[in-house]
């Protein structure tokens, strides 16, 4: 089991946030000994774990019991900072148009860690859901592929590019 | 609504943040101290405590649930 990644990733996210989807949580808990090194070197470089309160719905709804849920919930609470990015959503009303003509069928949970790329166009996002978060306004800088027994996994790591996003939303603009 | 969107000319820059912008100063404050705050939360990371807990929380997963939801 292994995690593949270019070295230039550590250096690029050094003092930077970055945001956790759902499906990277449950990697992690699901392979700790193949992650738990990549997000020290991470962390030794200053970088910000973080969150947002409809991702920590997703990952705990799965429990079973009072303390299973409370053990998920602790879980996340003390790995990443849970960021209330939907206090802000009243300034997404260009992405809410954007993102609705690029992916009719996206969910709010990825509408909103969209939304904390384009509220911190310096931060990034990991996921491994690569259909709902559009190339057309977003740069997948790098991708960490996670070689395990049983399969291969693919994360991207996201980030706003403006150009795109300008370019886009021109399009909607014209009609296109 | 979308009045920002009706400009025919110079769409960059009426863009991204536009609605930044028009916050009013007490506003642009509140947003700011939120930040802040929020900024100040250092949460460090502890590798074997997160291991002992991932292992932990794993073990709850039914065999039949997705690993990995979206």
């Amino acid at each position: 089991m292994s995690l593949l990644y270019s070295t230039k990733l550590l250096s690029d996210l050094k003092n930077c946030d970055l945001f956790f989807d759902t499906n990277t949580f449950i990697a992690a808990i699901s392979h700790p000994d193949i992650f738990t090194e990549f997000f020290q070197e991470l962390k030794d470089r200053g970088c910000a774990f973080l969150t947002i309160p409809s991702v920590v719905f997703e990952f705990t709804r799965g429990s079973q019991t009072i303390e299973d849920f409370n053990n998920r919930s602790e879980f996340i609470n003390n790995f990443a900072s849970i960021y209330s990015i939907q206090v802000h959503e009243s300034d997404f009303q260009e992405l809410i148009l954007v993102l609705q003509r690029l992916r009719g069928t996206i969910s709010y949970t990825d509408f909103l860690l969209c939304g904390c790329l384009y509220k911190f166009p310096k931060s990034f996002l990991i996921t491994e859901n690569h259909k709902d978060f559009p190339l057309e306004i977003l740069d997948r800088k790098y991708i960490i592929t996670v070689d395990t027994e049983k399969d291969l996994r693919n994360y991207g790591i996201y980030q706003l590019s403006s150009d795109k996003f300008d370019k886009a939303a021109l399009n909607i603009l014209k009609g296109k | 609504m979308l009045t920002w969107y009706s400009t025919k000319t110079k769409l960059k820059g009426v863009m991204i943040m536009k609605k930044e912008a028009s916050k009013t100063p007490k506003e642009q404050l509140k947003d700011k101290l939120y930040h802040l705050s929020f900024s100040m939360r250092k949460i460090p990371f502890k590798a074997e405590e997160f291991k002992k807990k991932a292992k932990e929380i794993r073990k709850t997963f039914k065999q039949d649930e997705p690993l990995i939801q979206y």
